[in-house]
């Protein structure tokens, strides 16, 4: 039996504004098992990013408020630590997060060596020879050439790739149990985003860390991932195992998503689109949230939002229709 | 340059030897950023052309070259045989009628201070539609016939999703029935759901106003999905031109293999076996010597005549074009 | 008459702030001042009362007296006219002057840039009280020659604003999308570009009021603008600061009304700006 490292329970995630309430993280629970890597994905608004970002408990305070739900770490419960816990034991140091803009991430006053120093220093306790010593190891591991040189150099004199490489440094260097990365390879071109996922899964073999891979990008999550999260309108609508999610999706919009994409390997004359447009997270449905894009709508559906319910022990899908009955 | 099936359709537009150098100080030093540099290429009526590449490889820059959205640039951009950079201004605005372009960021690209219907209608009153009814009907036609209620006219861009916008951004490209579209990287912005619409839109859309495409994206599987030929692009040259289907099933240039290697399959079952280059992609400003891909090539590791001269573009199959020394 | 139709008509949309209002309100006031300063003064501006001089507030000088005896509620109504004229009117010069150069070197880039920005560069560096002297021998020492020699000595900095904005608006994809579709350089420069510059053009516009009013006091000061006994809000601030032991009220009452019509022209500034920008509105 997998063990759990990471248990989000029931997590609810507010934004509140003038317009309403939007809540933008609905009461979702996954859990991230021990040295796999999960992945989470979604389009634009569907409460990815925001998940994450509630587990560090990062999330722009107002508008936004964490009101429910529990987030396990080993068993602790993370949101009842004080933010003075949260930044010195958790945050960079037991979880890590990478996110999409290397560049806006990264300092630009201060060079690589000195942010990379940084977090040694703090979480790690080490003098600055001693951190000096482990920061130029660390880029090396992480893959880049003449880390010495390096080192100090500034940010805006390195490519997006080399970037996101010092980012991963960053993250990695205090060796956290669970490393979250938030559209990591977005940004790059593919040839760099082929090299930073090879790295990922060097990095993940070698030092078993546990891996939340946030991204839209289905092929993405087809190659890096153990298991898989599809997201929308701030619920879990599918959780299964990679294959179970690619080869027998449940959910309509999983299976919606999966259509639209553009294979390489297969020929099309139109791309399957869903119909519709996502409704506005202030004014949801009293339904299914996924209801009037549906192409298996019910009554039922209208009325009641469906509950997780497990197709096998790793497969979970949110619909009344779900379990192949009903759906063709 | 002769393709099958398409040798029979005119050339649109015809690239001889296009440069683009973008000039830079570096202290005293006057540098160049080589974005383009030399490409010769024709555009056959009626085809989607796919411009694909990497940063810096040049493809936004060539398809705003070929537009006249720069003031000078050496070398010959013939459109219909008329070259572009010789036009008078008022030869010029009669060029725009038949050559637009719709951008990537679909908000960016329409005026925050404008509605819909002025930003759809604008281009409309720099060509002359006096009539203001003429022109109404004119805007509506064409909103509808993307898919925009025309009476969301009065709503300003900022009002709408991604993919209402993007839509704003090809009626306002369309309303002046042009010939040739340059669409740069016109769906990558956009959420997966809404870029199938977007891509069948685009597809419908050249049926029933006779257009072609130039269509530039990073994005190998959206490219095999809309365009005919290929033209692959490497800092500033261009490395590979193939019919869609000869480029996947015979990628000849070592750049195009790791391209299509990188590509990650939304299949878990197919496992590729991946090429992964070394390195960084080089700066334009400072492009390596000879063939510009010789220092990241896992074929040719050091030899002289990679390093030394440029390689042509030579044809090995009908319509397949590479520029490799050892291809 | 005008105080009401121009609340009416602010009434008549549908979201009023108190603020705008105040400042409607305010500035039709210094408005009717300065065209119907008899109506509202209370005594004759220049009427000398030597034996009530530097008095506080009382039943007949409801703002108290300078230091002659002269009614400050009165002097504040007659300065309107000098001091608003030279206000808004040195600002509204300095911006027909400055937003077209700057929009020109913006757009055109290149050695055009470079000579506008030289040029700018030289007429801020002017000593306003140089320019004010030679003008004065050309025009007499007026209100005019105090409007324009604000206007020449702070146009650059409007130019210097808009050229910022326009800079990094030109390279945005729509100007672009209007370069595609045949716009003229004339069009894009003022139906593309200069509408989205207008918010720093309006916050500027207020700035300099203020600043105008304050360089009419140095200037009147020296002789050079308005030559006493006529009141302006500048120089009878000026001449304040030598009783501020012994008259609090007079020093007071020139500040809050310079300070008063400022922030009403920046609060309405304000508001002008929010109703333009349609992606605030809602």
């Amino acid at each position: 039996m997998a063990e759990k490292i990471l248990e989000i329970r029931d997590l609810e995630t507010h934004f509140f504004s003038s317009r309403g309430v939007a809540k933008a993280v609905d009461k979702v629970s996954y859990s991230l098992n021990k040295g796999e890597i999960l992945g989470i994905v979604g389009e634009s608004g569907c409460g990815k990013s925001v998940t994450s970002l509630s587990i560090l408990q990062i999330v722009q305070s107002p508008p936004g408020k964490i009101v429910g739900g529990e987030i396990l770490l080993d068993g602790e419960d993370l949101l009842k630590l004080s933010k003075k816990e949260m930044q010195s034991r958790i945050r960079g140091n037991r979880i890590s997060m990478i996110f999409q803009e290397p560049m806006t991430s990264l300092n630009p006053l201060f060079t690589v060596g000195q942010q990379l120093m940084e977090p040694l220093m703090l979480h790690r306790g080490m003098k600055k020879k001693q951190a000096k010593e482990e920061a130029i190891r660390m880029l090396r591991l992480v893959g880049i050439p003449m880390p010495e040189r390096r080192f100090s150099q500034y940010p805006h004199s390195m490519s997006g790739g080399m970037r996101q490489r010092v980012m991963i440094a960053m993250a990695l260097c205090c060796n956290p149990e669970v490393l979250i990365a938030d559209e990591p390879t977005t940004a790059l071109d593919v040839t760099i985003q082929a090299q930073i996922l090879e790295l990922m899964k060097k990095l993940r073999d070698e030092l078993g860390t546990s891996i939340i891979l946030i991204t839209h990008d289905l092929g993405v999550v087809a190659e890096m991932c153990d298991r898989a999260v599809v997201m929308y309108c701030g619920s879990v609508v599918e959780e299964g195992t990679v294959k179970e999610i690619f080869k027998d999706p449940r959910h309509p919009y999983t299976r919606g998503l999966l259509a639209s994409i553009p294979k390489l390997t297969d020929e099309q004359e139109e791309l399957y689109n869903i119909k519709g447009t996502v409704p506005s997270l202030t004014n949801l449905p009293d339904g299914c949230r996924f209801a009037d894009r549906c192409e298996y709508c019910t009554e039922q559906c209208r009325l009641a939002r469906p509950d997780s319910s497990d197709i096998t022990e790793t497969h979970r899908v949110r619909c009344f229709r779900n379990g192949g009955a009903g759906i063709a | 340059m002769e393709v099958p099936g398409l040798h029979k359709n005119e050339v649109l537009l015809h690239l001889e030897d296009v440069k683009k150098y973008f000039e830079f100080k570096d202290g005293f030093v006057t540098r160049h950023i080589k974005a383009v540099d030399g490409v010769t290429l024709d555009i056959y009526q009626g085809e989607t052309l796919g411009l694909v590449g990497e940063s810096g490889c040049g493809k936004s820059t060539l398809g705003r070259t070929i537009l006249r959205l720069y003031d000078k640039a050496e070398g010959k951009v013939l459109f219909q045989d008329k070259d572009v950079y010789r036009q008078s201004s008022r030869d010029m605005l009669r060029l725009r009628r038949n050559m637009q372009l719709i951008f990537q960021d679909p908000l960016a690209s329409l005026n925050p201070r404008k509605t819909i219907f002025q930003i759809i209608e604008e281009p409309l009153r720099f060509h002359g539609y006096r009539d203001p009814e003429e022109r109404r009907k004119l805007v509506e036609q064409i909103m509808t016939d993307v898919g925009l209620d025309p009476a969301v006219g009065s709503r300003y861009p900022h009002e709408f999703s991604g993919g209402q916008q993007q839509r704003v951004g090809i009626a306002r490209a369309l309303v002046l029935r042009p010939q040739f579209i340059v669409c740069d990287e016109a769906v990558s912005a956009l959420d997966v759901s809404v870029q199938a619409q977007i891509l069948n839109l685009l597809q419908r859309l050249k049926q029933e106003y006779n257009l072609t495409y130039l269509f530039i994206s990073h994005n190998l599987s959206v490219i095999k999905h809309v365009c005919d030929r290929i033209v692959v692009m490497y800092l500033g040259n261009v490395v590979e031109i193939a019919p869609k289907d000869r480029l996947f099933a015979n990628p000849v240039h070592p750049y195009t293999k790791a391209l299509i290697s990188a590509i990650p399959i939304p299949d878990p079952e197919q496992h590729r076996q991946r090429i992964v280059l070394e390195g960084d992609i080089p700066s334009p400003a400072n492009p390596p010597s000879g063939c510009r891909f010789h220092p990241r090539c896992y074929q040719c590791s050091g030899r002289e005549d990679c390093a030394a001269e440029r390689p042509k573009l030579t044809e090995i199959e009908p319509g397949h074009f590479v520029a490799c020394h050892h291809c | 008459m005008k105080v009401k139709t121009k609340k009416e008509e602010k009434l008549q949309r549908k979201k009023v702030r108190v603020t705008t209002v105040f400042s409607v309100v305010l500035l039709a006031v210094a408005l009717f001042a300065m065209l119907f300063p008899s109506v509202l003064a209370t005594h004759d501006p220049l009427e000398l009362d030597i034996v009530n001089q530097l008095s506080g507030p009382s039943r007949e000088h409801i703002l108290g007296t300078d230091e002659l005896g002269r009614d400050l509620w009165s002097r504040v109504v007659y300065g309107a006219r000098v001091s608003m004229s030279v206000g808004l009117g040195s600002a509204l010069l300095a911006l027909i002057l400055g937003v077209p150069l700057g929009l020109l070197a913006a757009y055109k880039g290149g050695i055009l840039d470079s000579i506008i920005m030289r040029v700018m560069d030289a007429f801020s560096s002017f000593p306003s009280i140089m320019l004010a002297m030679l003008l004065m021998t050309v025009f007499e020492a007026s209100t005019l020659t105090l409007i324009l020699t604000i206007a020449i000595v702070s146009f650059p900095a409007y130019g210097r604003i808009v050229r910022s904005s326009a800079l990094s608006i030109k390279e945005r994809d729509y100007i672009e999308a209007a370069r595609v579709s045949g716009a003229k350089p004339g069009y894009l420069m003022f139906h593309a570009i200069l509408p989205n510059c207008m918010s720093g053009i309006i916050v500027q516009f207020s700035l300099f009021t203020a600043s105008a009013i304050l360089i009419e006091a140095s200037l009147s000061f020296l002789g050079l603008g308005i030559k006493p006994p006529d009141p302006a809000w500048g120089s009878m601030l000026s001449y304040a600061k030598q009783y501020i032991d012994r008259s609090a009220t007079y020093i007071l009452v020139p500040t809050i009304t310079i300070f008063l019509v400022v922030l009403a022209i920046n609060l309405l500034g304000d508001e002008l700006r929010e109703r333009l920008d349609p992606t605030r509105q809602k």
